[in-house]
């Protein structure tokens, strides 16, 4: 890869290896200063990060809106079907405590790379995928038996609210998965680049929005 | 674009201290505590041991923590610079404020799906 913007790339070895090569402690990492030129001194691609969790807040507020709108909706139909009678708590709890236990993993990965420590990071990475895997079968195998017991996008407006919204939340921690484990290839594939822990923090906080999201709709939808 | 060419000194804008892994284990083990009152809250007014009302002020306080948690201390938000604050904050007063007057202007109208 070529340089940007008149800044070196950080795929390139002969500007790893100098800047290697300035540091005078083993353990102390090369760093640039990623908010150079900036006039708030803010890293661009972290602003647009939350500006992109902003946007996806407004999205999930609004699908979290509609469920709730349609609920008393639902129960003045003749196609009413009532959501503590399809909404298992025990699952729901399971899956909640999957992704809490997930983004837990996720920022002690981060704090590891950022440690140096290679080994933690990778292991508490593929924790992080590991359990973000078993939220998502979790959620599959709830769907098929909502799916058997009744509950359809089109048996009633609560099943169509429903899985409209957890749907998403679900493609949101598929699209995690996927973008967790190309920065760990990356990062295994280059153990040295300059960008790994902005590429790591960014993913993180793209998961931990994720997570977020279930904090709420545990609330919303399956408690209240 | 000014061309960069020299390393950063030890403290760039974007680095800030990171907590230790025990604080996130700490943050970890009050969010699963939270949880875990959440549910048994729920449980609590299923069967009929506390007023509905009560179990919605419960539930939404233990939501806000838990989301606050998770955004300030794994996340990160907490110690960061003011952008990403707003950058945050700003779309999610929005949020809570639609659904809030939503909730309120057709919480009753039961005609609206037709």
């Amino acid at each position: 890869m070529g340089a940007h913007e008149g800044r070196p790339s950080t795929y390139d070895r002969e500007y790893i290896q100098s800047m290697s090569e300035t540091t005078t402690t083993p353990a102390a990492r090369p760093h640039y200063d990623s908010t150079a030129g900036t006039s708030m001194r803010v890293d661009n691609r972290k602003l647009g990060m939350w500006a992109f969790i902003g946007s996806e807040t407004l999205f999930f507020a609004t699908l979290i809106a509609t469920y709730l709108i349609y609920a008393p909706v639902n129960a003045a139909r003749p196609d009413f079907q009532d959501p503590k009678e399809f909404l298992d708590i025990e699952l729901t709890t399971v899956l909640a405590s999957l992704l809490l236990a997930s983004s837990l993993t996720m920022v002690l990965s981060l704090a590891a790379l950022r440690n140096g420590n290679r080994r933690r990071f990778v292991g508490w990475l593929v924790a992080t995928l590991a359990l973000g895997l078993g939220f998502l079968g979790g959620q599959a195998y709830e769907f098929s038996h909502l799916y058997h017991e009744g509950l359809t996008l089109e048996s009633s407006l609560l099943g169509s609210t429903f899985f409209v919204l957890t749907g998403f939340h679900g493609t949101h921690v598929a699209i995690g998965l996927t973008w967790l484990t190309a920065v760990l290839i990356k990062i295994i594939r280059y153990p040295n680049g300059l960008e790994n822990e902005m590429d790591l923090e960014l993913g993180g906080l793209y998961w931990h929005f994720v997570d977020l999201v279930w904090v709420v709709i545990l609330t919303f939808v399956y408690l209240l | 674009m000014a061309t960069h060419t020299e390393p950063a000194p030890a403290h760039a804008e974007e680095v800030h201290a990171s907590h230790g892994t025990r604080f996130y284990w700490v943050v970890g083990a009050i969010l699963a505590v939270a949880t875990a009152i959440e549910v048994g809250t729920f449980i609590a007014y299923q069967e009929n041991m506390i007023p509905k009302f009560l179990e919605a002020i419960v539930l939404l306080i233990l939501t806000f923590l838990k989301g606050s948690g998770v955004v300030l201390f794994f996340m990160h938000l907490q110690g960061d610079r003011p952008p990403y604050w707003f950058m945050f904050l700003a779309p999610l007063g929005l949020a809570v404020t639609l659904v809030m007057l939503m909730n309120l202007i057709v919480h009753s109208f039961v005609g609206i799906a037709g």
